[in-house]
Parts: structure tokens; sequence; C-alpha cells
């Protein structure tokens, strides 16, 4: 069996000493930051992207993996112990898991999270390993109206499934592809909107732009809407592990959860969020076989959602390593760390690096065995952290980012430039204002626009080419449909409900 | 009263101007040779338009009045301004005093004053700042004023 090879190579490399240690520190240190008030995957990962520039490439992707597996843990930890979810997909897991925690359950709620998230992520990691062959080999079919079609469907999508207005998340999508245009022209050596600074030539950097929108202008944000500034009341742990009847009250929603949000993950913009409230509907519409009501504390409602954010963060994957394409802002800074390593993500690094993309793979899974069996027992001190004041805290975050900004070219004026960003970041947050799609949209840019010149080129003009073959056109009917289902009045509707959540 | 949909609309117009103008400037090229302003022109157009369509429906739409939230100018004021001070004292007078001075502008944009606590603060951070990030990982950045 050739995936049970693949497993076996990517095992080989994961389970170096040198490589569980890494994904360890990265669950680690995912966790101490992703587990304060406000702090989602994005930001932590922007902030702790420094950490990785030293170690070798395999080393530096299983930490970054662990980083975010930590940063998600982290965020339903905060969601079950205070009700403060950190980031949209934990939202769900503050409903039920909260009540869990004020029943004086709190361990119970931590420990349902872990296990079906572990869960989760074993069934995920074997799917990625199913699907990621094939995948490739269809990606290498693809030709520069193939791609163009991709990142433009795949723009789209995302802004179909964010839950902002949807005019203005493509709007936003635009925004972004237009702010990519700063920069060399690598085609023809031309600056663009540079105005002669030579430090622009290279455009502007992902991360400066990350970590002032979720970084600075977040806590502008939060500092206008919590004037307390005091840490919050928690409530105690007293039993982690649970009995037999609530183990078997989570396995079903966790496997329906798992296959929930391993298919959501692979789209655009889907992700953990999405795959959350989606799980969290389903169970709420499933037979009700006794314990606790939704809402009051069920177990199902931690179980479901939390295993497919899980399965989710894990598939979203996928699109990245197999076409080379983010399917969601977390993985656009993925890319910009495999570059780092001069790693060009898409179908070639299956092959180019096996033991690589294998490694990553596995390590996966050794992630998420990680946050089980080493960070569960440290939940204690990640508690403990939610009682530092918020007064402490934001100057430490601030510190934090201005050094990552700083670490991209051990220059500071990507530090003036994350100022400025940070203040355009506010006034569009404050008009409520999706900031994914736009660096989705960032991200993404330059792709989409060397892929229209290549295909436009080799056409001589020929508009048709973009509609030639039968993979773009598949691609624009998904497209078209989604964005037609999407103005339909009922699905509307339920964005507005999630929007409101 | 500014409707949060009207200014939503004039912003992106007036960014979409703005880039428009400047690609205009350069090569623009035909599709088939696409010259470095022909793509941000394209997308200028797009944002631009997306941007005229939410103003029209903002203005016709007597029924939509969502107001622009209130913004929090000070607190806006205080960190880009700490971020700044970071930003221009890193270089010349290294990681310590730039993190003081990070941390002692910023803890205005907060209520409650304890000198002695922000103190003891930025002293905590520019140390394990100083230890994880310049000895431990190698970072190239000044811990100290350098001297001439």
């Amino acid at each position: 069996m050739d995936i049970l090879a693949n497993i076996q190579l990517g095992l080989a490399t994961a389970l170096q000493p040198q490589n569980l240690l890494y994904a360890f520190i990265g669950c680690f240190m995912g966790t101490l930051i992703g587990v304060l008030p406000g702090l989602g995957p994005l930001a932590t990962i922007s902030m702790l992207l420094p950490l990785t520039y030293a170690l070798d490439p395999a080393a530096a992707l299983i930490m970054l993996a662990g980083i975010y597996y930590g940063a998600q843990y982290g965020g339903s930890t905060t969601a079950i112990m205070v009700n403060l979810p950190g980031e949209s997909s934990s939202v769900v897991t503050a409903i039920d898991g909260y009540q869990l925690a004020r029943k004086g359950k709190a361990g119970t709620a931590l420990a349902t999270a872990a296990l079906s998230s572990f869960l989760a992520g074993t069934i995920a990691t074997i799917f990625i390993a199913v699907m990621a062959k094939p995948l490739a080999d269809v990606a290498f079919k693809f030709g520069p109206s193939e791609y163009f079609a991709l990142m433009l469907v795949g723009l789209i999508l995302a802004t179909v499934l964010s839950n902002a207005r949807l005019i203005e998340s493509i709007g936003m999508v635009f925004l972004g592809v237009l702010v990519s245009t700063v920069g060399i022209d690598v085609n023809s050596g031309d600056e663009r909107f540079t105005f002669g600074v030579t430090a622009l030539f290279d455009g502007f950097d992902f991360v400066v732009i990350a970590m002032a929108i979720f970084g600075f202008a977040e806590i502008v944000k939060n500092l206008q809407e919590s004037e307390d500034g005091k840490g919050t009341a928690t409530p105690r742990i007293t039993r982690l592990m649970p009995t037999l009847s609530e183990l078997k009250a989570m396995v079903g929603p966790a496997l329906r959860g798992t296959a929930l949000g391993s298919l959501l993950g692979v789209l655009p913009g889907g992700g953990a969020a999405i795959a959350s409230f989606a799980s969290y509907s389903l169970e709420k519409k499933m037979p009700n076989k006794g314990g606790e009501e939704f809402g009051k504390g069920a177990l199902a409602g931690i179980a479901g959602p939390e295993a497919a954010n899980n399965a989710a963060a894990q598939t979203s994957f996928i699109p990245l390593l197999t076409l080379g394409m983010p399917s969601n802002a977390v993985m656009a800074l993925m890319v910009g760390a495999m570059m780092i390593h001069d790693i060009q993500p898409g179908p070639r690094v299956m092959t180019a690096d096996p033991a690589l993309f294998w490694g990553l793979i596995a390590s996966m899974w050794a992630g998420n065995l990680m946050l089980v069996v080493l960070n569960l027992p440290l939940v204690g001190v990640w508690v403990k952290l939610l009682s530092v004041p918020y007064k402490l805290l934001y100057p430490s975050i601030m510190l934090l980012c201005c050094i990552g900004v700083y670490s991209l070219k051990n220059d500071s004026f990507e530090i003036y430039l994350a100022a400025f960003f940070c203040v355009a970041g506010y006034l569009l947050i404050s008009l409520d204002l999706p900031a994914p799609p736009l660096l989705l949209g960032f991200v993404l840019g330059p792709m989409l626009e060397e892929n229209l010149r290549r295909a436009l080129l080799i056409s001589r003009g020929d508009v048709s080419v973009l509609f030639a073959s039968n993979i773009s056109i598949a691609l624009y009917l998904v497209g078209a449909i989604a964005v037609l289902l999407m103005v339909a009045p009922s699905i509307r509707r339920k964005r507005e409900i999630i929007a409101e959540d | 009263m500014l409707k949060r949909e009207s200014l939503v609309g004039t912003i992106f117009v007036v960014i979409a101007a703005f880039f428009a103008f400047h690609a205009l400037q350069l090569q623009v090229g035909t599709v088939g040779r696409m010259g470095p302003g022909y793509f941000p022109l394209v997308i200028a157009a797009v944002v631009g338009g997306i941007g005229a369509v939410i103003l029209a429906m903002s203005l016709l739409d007597a029924s939509a009045t969502t107001v622009v939230k209130k913004i929090n100018w000070s607190g806006l004021l205080i960190i880009t301004a700490s971020v700044l001070a970071f930003a221009a004292l890193v270089i010349p007078a290294g990681l310590f005093v730039a993190t003081i001075m990070l941390v002692f502008i910023s803890d205005l944009a907060s209520p409650g004053r304890n000198w002695l606590r922000t103190l003891i603060l930025a002293l905590v951070l520019s140390t394990a700042a100083a230890l994880i990030f310049v000895k431990g990982i190698g970072m190239q950045m000044p811990l100290l004023p350098s001297l001439g």
C-alpha cells in the first residue's frame, strides 16, 4: 500500500525526538498565547513566527502546525472557562462549555474538547493522506487559465462563507488584491505605487498587515469595549477525565463533527468557524439521548463543534499542499512561512520533498496527541493566565508584535508600516468591514495577476482561453452556484443568524 | 447623520480612484501584453464599481440607517504612538529603551496609573525578549544604545 508507506515515512520524520520536541513547544506556545482572550490562531501564529526562522524547514512547519492547534485549543479553553471565545471557531463551544463549567464540570468540558479534537485530528489526518495524492495529480493538469479560475472562484467562495454582507466582503477581497500590487512588477521590473521608497520594492509583507490588524487594531478595539481591564473569576477544575458514559455520549457527535469539518475545511474561506456552527446545528437536530439539554451543558454541544473545527483546521491544509492555494488567512500565513524556508507550496512539494510533506501531515497527528497527553494536564496553568489583567497583557502583546514585525527584515521600517496599517485597519474594523477577505485577496492577488497575464500572453490576448477548459468551466459554475445560493433568501437569513451570534 | 454604508462606499471609491490614477501613469499595455498598469487598473475599476454600488444603494434605501460606531480616537492615537516610538528607538537606542517607551506610552490607553508596576512590566518584558529572541534564536537587534 502506497499510503501506508507514505504514512510510515511521515511518522518517521514526525516522531524524531527533535521534531516531537518542536511539536510540543509549538503546542505549548500556541496554547499559551491562544488562551489569552481576543487572540485567535492568526495573531498567535504571526507573533510566534520568528521563533521558527532558525529551524530547518520540516521542524519549522511542524512547530507552526503545533502552534496552530495549540492556539485553537487555547481558544476553546478560554471559551469554556470564562465564556470569552478568542476566535469565531470557538463561539459555539462557549455556549455549552461555559454552562458545564458553571456546574463545576469544567474539567469534563475541557477533556471533551481535547478528546474529540484528538479523534477528529486522527481521522482528518488519514483523510488528508488519502486525498493528497489524487488532488495533486489533478493540480498537475492545471495551466495558467485554470489557476486563474481557481484563484478567482476561491476568493469568491471565501467571501460567500464569511458572515459579513456579501458585496462588502467581495469589495474587501479586491481591495486586498489591489494592495498586493504595490511593489515591483515582476514581469516588467517597473515600480508600482512605491513612490520611490526603496523599502516598498518588495511590496507589503503579509505578516505586517496581519499583525497590524489582528494585533494592534484589535487592542484598540478591545480597550474600547472592556473599560474595566480586570481579570475574570475562573471556575475551579476538579475532575479531568470523563466517565465511561460521558465518553459514550461524545463519540457520536464527535464522529459527525469530524465528517462535517473535514468536508467544510477543504472549501476556501470555510474552515473552522463555519464547521463548528454547522456541527452545532446538526447536533441540535439529532435525537436527544438523555443528558443535559443544549445550551445548558450538553456534551454533544462541545464534542461535535470541537471535533468539527479541529478537522476543518486540518483539512484546510489540503488546498495549500496540493494546489498551492491557501484557503484562509491562517493558511496564507503558512505560505509565508514556507517561502521563508524556500518551499514553494503546491503539488510539487509532495514529489520534491516527500519526507517534509508526509512529515508535516504526520506531525499534525503528533500535534494533536501532544495536546491530549501533555497539554491537557497543564490546563491549570492556562487557566491561571486568564486571571492576568488586560492592562498587563496588551503591552506584552504589542511588544511581541513589534518584535515579530521587526524580525521580518531586521529593520524598523516594517514597524512604521504596521503603525500605518493599524490606523487603516482600525478604521475598517470600526466600520464592521471584515478583515479576513482583505488578507486572502492580498495573498492571492499576485498569483491571480501572474496567471491571468500568462494565460492571456500565451493566447495572444484571446480572452476566451479563460473559459476554454472543462476544469475552468466547472470551477466557474461552482462559484456561480455558490453566489446564487447566497443571494437566495433562506440561506441569507441563516447567514444573518450566524452573524448575530 | 452619517450612514455607515455611504462611508464604506465612499472609502472604496476613493482608494480605487487613488490606485487607478497612479496605474494610468504606468504603462498599461494590451490584453495580450499587459503592462504593469493593466491589472491594477482592472482591479481598481472593480473596487470602485463595488464602492459605487454600495454608495448608490445606501443613498437610495432610506430605511438602512446603520450609524457609524463611535471611534476610540485617543486609544488609536496612543497605541499608534507607542508603536511608532518603538520603531524609532529600537535601532539607535536598543531593545530595552524601546520596550520601556512602548510599555509606558501604551499604558496610557487604559485607566489606572501605577508607575512602579509599569516599570516592572517593562523590565520583565524586555529582559525576556532579549533572552528569547536575541540570545536564544540569534535575532539581529541592538539591546543597548550604541555609543559613537
